[in-house]
């Protein structure tokens, strides 16, 4: 590139302008070939498609990450509602709540020994007699 | 966009777009809208402008701040092409639009830089095997890379500023007003580290004076 000699701040002698010429022919890179400069033009062309497509998927992925970081934090948000079956008062019964918590082992468990509970409960005042045969007869 | 908007189609059409008046009420609105359409096509209309006019000079104000590789000047100006497209929004037209590329240019060449010196330590650190190699070199078809070499050695034991300072006046042409505009200094600073650059550069180089 030709260097203009105005465009230097004044104050520089003529040797001072030589050495900068020769310097500045000196190191200069080759010229650009058509095939380069279209390798050059194409190759930015994708980068700034890649960087509009990346625009795009960035806000995807941050609202995907918001949506796990909420999942981790706030568990009991995102699990799925029982359906509670009602009366016709609207308002929950007793026995629907009761097979609804009956749904783990240990719920199930915890049923069977309150009805042993009770039948014991219930056979404490007969005389021990009465209870044998009763027992008996069940089985 | 709304402070931009001006600065952008002022580039396009010359001073008439932020000569109009401000606008009010529903054909204010509408002629906005109208405004922010041709905002969006003056962006890629500016920009493929920007491209097609600087990229030559782009690249050789590359070639020279990368010490001659070639590859790493392609490298580093398609990067600032592409910091350019996506900082367009926000050009308020302070400067002109090519100072405020060669700004961008002129920052990404030093990042490269600074990556370039710590590379060794990093593979060294961490021993890379897919980066191991140094990058093959580009043959220039002419001129004399033994002297080429020698200036580029030259330039690098400049400092930072004077070595910019310098590629852009002496050997880009760039006026110092310009150049300080791009570096961010005052026009008495850049004059002085074209000084001592120039000192720095005869002593080094004296088989290219008279």
């Amino acid at each position: 590139m030709p260097v203009s000699d105005q465009r230097h701040p004044p104050g520089l002698g003529d040797a001072d302008r030589r050495f900068i010429r020769r310097l500045a022919a000196r190191y200069a890179p080759p010229p650009l070939s058509a095939a380069r400069r279209a390798r050059f033009d194409r190759a930015l062309e994708e980068r700034l498609a890649c960087t509009s497509r990346r625009s795009l998927w960035l806000p995807a992925g941050a609202l995907a990450s918001a949506a796990l970081i909420l999942w981790l934090a706030f568990p009991p948000l995102f699990a799925p509602r029982p359906t509670v079956p009602e009366n016709l008062d609207g308002r929950s019964s007793a026995a629907g709540s009761r097979t609804l918590q009956a749904t783990s082992p240990s719920t199930l468990l915890a049923l069977a020994y309150d009805r042993l509970e009770s039948e014991r409960e219930t056979n404490a005042g007969l005389p021990d007699e009465y209870v044998a045969l009763a027992e008996a007869l069940e089985l | 966009m709304e402070t931009s908007a001006p600065a952008l189609l002022e580039v396009v059409h010359g001073t008439e777009a932020s000569a109009a008046p401000p606008t009010r009420g529903v054909r204010g609105v509408r002629l906005e809208v109208t405004r922010c359409a041709e905002v969006s096509v003056a962006k890629e209309d500016v920009f493929h402008r920007l491209v097609a006019s600087q990229r030559d000079r782009a690249l050789r104000l590359a070639w020279r701040l990368v010490d001659g590789d070639r590859a790493a000047a392609e490298d580093v100006v398609q990067d600032a092409f592409v910091k350019a497209y996506r900082g367009l929004d926000g050009f308020r037209g302070e400067a002109k639009l090519e100072t405020w590329f060669y700004r961008i240019l002129v920052r990404q060449a030093h990042t490269y830089r600074r990556w370039r010196a710590i590379r060794p330590l990093w593979r060294r650190e961490w021993g890379d095997p897919s980066t191991d190699s140094e990058p093959a070199a580009h043959p220039e078809p002419s001129g004399d890379p033994g002297l080429r070499r020698r200036i580029a050695h030259a330039l690098e034991t400049l400092s930072r500023r004077q070595r910019e300072a310098f590629v852009l006046v002496h050997l880009e042409g760039f006026s110092v007003k310009e150049c300080a505009e791009m570096m961010g200094s005052p026009d008495g600073t850049v004059k002085s580290h074209l000084h001592r650059a120039l000192v720095k550069l005869r002593a080094a180089l004296a088989d290219l004076q008279d």
